[in-house]
């Protein structure tokens, strides 16, 4: 009995030694002789029209909204010439430049540049798949049981390692083309903002994003709390002194900025947190908590070194077309805890502040996008009058397209009802994904501003 | 939105300079003569004079309250002739802001 007794308690303490020896697999230090992203230039684009697009959150709703948008995109035939006069014949799909997404969206953002040539294959290891129950089966597989009762090692982990191999062909940042750029956004939770993937933050990191897989990101971006935990990265390097993080001069200016703009605030602010070594670890939840449409990126490349900005003073090359097109998966659905006398339970009302938080925080962010075209556009209108300053960056710029493809702009009741009916979650039946795919062929049909972007495409062929 | 014109001047002359790029926080951003549209309030601006140095001034400048009919007009000194310099030709005397001499320590900051 006793000897039983101490053979259960040697394979105990064997099985939590095992446990705490189980770690996921983190960034990677960032090394001198590391190869930069992005080398490989994939096609050759117009690059007299800037094209952005954000892909909501919203499990596989947003999953599947985005890939049925880019599917239309690829039904829109786009020529443009190289620098040598060469035409080349593209879709517009094809001419994204740049593909920012949040959770489920970022699953769609991350495949642009791996199935563009493709993209049938993202539908069918991606939106039709049932993640949700592959994840399930995977929990309850015994020999994952080590790795998920060690401290370090969750089930967020697991989805990545699932992502990374199933749906994202085991592909690195390192491994993806330089044209469309990718914008993948987590909510970096100690400082409650946008830990955007990209080589400049994971620098921030002293970190290496060209050996950082696809899919751990896009696990990251869609670890919504309760349901997954934080995916973690290691912070890397020496702290440095305030007068070294000072010659650089986004922190420079940014702090000398920080009184009277908030994102100049928030930007020093987490340098200055990612700076400390001694904050060793970043965990990255959900990137919805920060904002779930993936705006805040346009809003970052419309600032004064940003891409949007760099080609509105290009006299050089002047921009003809500023496209962005926004896909928003959020649904809208009946509350009925107002027909209940009693107060809703606490995971409700975590629901609740979640999504109302991210809704007013992503319309808002739409709405400066607004302005900021506006203001674009009244500028472009005076530089072209009689007494005009004879802009020649913006000679040729048609007015901005703007094309917002959101559920509630659905007028057809029947349709936007069954589309408020879906569900957040990592599998939809084919039923429910032929009613976005209804719904995405209808708000494009019906998108004016997408019109007035097809008849300028045709007018210029 | 922000207004700017950047020009350059050959230090020491009335010489302006043209088709240079301009460097917005050390980050090519437009060329000089142009009307620039800018975000931020407070940025450096120089103008890239070759390919391997940045032998102009820094200017900081606070672009609150331009407009596009009134941008805020900056000269800034470049130290030496470069070949890629364009002289420009009858052109008036510069009259608005033209840069400190910037210390050794702010170059290339």
């Amino acid at each position: 009995m006793l000897r039983r007794i101490f053979s259960l308690i040697i394979l105990l303490v064997a099985v939590f030694c095992v446990c705490r020896c189980c770690h996921p697999k983190y960034n990677q230090p960032l090394l001198k002789t590391v190869a930069e992203t992005g080398k490989v230039v994939k096609a050759i684009e117009d690059d007299q029209t800037l094209f952005l697009t954000t892909f909501s959150g919203g499990g596989t709703r947003a999953m599947a909204m985005g890939y049925y948008v880019v599917e239309e995109l690829m039904k829109v035939h786009y020529k443009s010439y190289t620098v040598n006069n060469a035409q080349v014949a593209n879709s517009l799909a094809d001419e994204i430049d740049l593909a920012s997404g949040v959770s489920g969206g970022s699953f769609v953002a991350a495949a642009l540049p791996i199935y563009i040539d493709d993209w049938k294959a993202f539908e069918e290891v991606g939106v039709k798949r049932n993640i949700e129950g592959t994840l399930i089966k995977k929990l309850l597989m015994p020999w994952n049981w080590p790795y998920l009762l060690s401290p370090y090692y969750s089930r967020t982990n697991l989805a990545s390692e699932f992502y990374d191999e199933k749906i994202f062909k085991s592909k690195t940042f390192g491994d993806l083309p330089n044209h469309p750029k990718l914008r993948i956004n987590a909510t970096f939770l100690a400082q409650g903002v946008h830990f955007i993937y990209t080589k400049e933050f994971f620098e921030y990191l002293s970190s290496d994003l060209s050996s950082y897989p696809i899919g751990y990101a896009a696990a990251a971006s869609s670890a919504f709390p309760i349901g997954f935990t934080p995916i973690t990265l290691k912070n890397y390097g020496e702290t440095l002194a305030d007068s070294i993080l000072m010659k650089d001069k986004r922190v420079k200016y940014a702090k000398k900025n920080s009184k009277r703009n908030i994102n100049k605030f928030v930007y020093y602010r987490m340098r200055k947190f990612m700076n400390d070594k001694s904050n060793e670890w970043v965990h990255n939840a959900d990137g919805g908590l920060a904002g779930n449409t993936g705006i805040k990126v346009i809003l970052d490349e419309w600032a004064t070194n940003g891409i949007i900005n760099k080609k509105l003073n290009d006299s050089k090359n002047p921009l003809k077309r500023l496209i962005i097109i926004v896909v928003n998966a959020g649904t809208l659905t009946d509350d009925e805890s107002c027909k209940k006398e009693s107060s809703p339970h606490i995971p409700s009302v975590m629901v609740y502040t979640m999504s109302t938080a991210m809704d007013i925080l992503s319309d808002e962010r739409l709405s400066r996008v607004k302005n900021k075209i506006s203001e674009l556009w009244q500028v472009v209108q005076s530089s072209k009058g009689p007494f005009s300053l004879g802009d020649t960056a913006l000679s040729l710029l048609e007015k901005p397209y703007l094309i917002e493809i959101n559920a509630r702009n659905i007028d057809d009741d029947k349709l936007r009802t069954s589309f408020n009916k879906l569900p957040t979650s990592f599998y939809l039946k084919e039923e429910q994904l032929d009613i976005i795919k209804k719904s995405v062929d209808y708000l494009m049909r019906s998108n004016k501003e997408f019109s007035r972007l097809k008849k300028s495409i045709t007018e210029h062929k | 939105m922000q207004f700017l014109i950047v020009r350059a001047q050959l230090r020491d002359t009335k010489l302006l300079l043209n088709d240079l790029p301009v460097l917005i926080d050390g980050e090519e951003n437009g060329v000089i003569n142009n009307v620039l549209k800018l975000d931020e309030g407070t940025i450096e601006v120089s103008v890239k004079t070759d390919k391997e140095s940045e032998a102009a001034d820094f200017v900081e400048l606070d672009l609150e309250n331009t407009t596009q009919d009134q941008p805020m007009e900056v000269v800034v000194e470049v130290d030496a002739e470069h070949d890629t310099y364009t002289p420009v030709k009858d052109v008036p005397e510069a009259d608005t802001y033209i840069s400190e001499k910037s210390s050794e320590g702010e170059k290339n900051a």
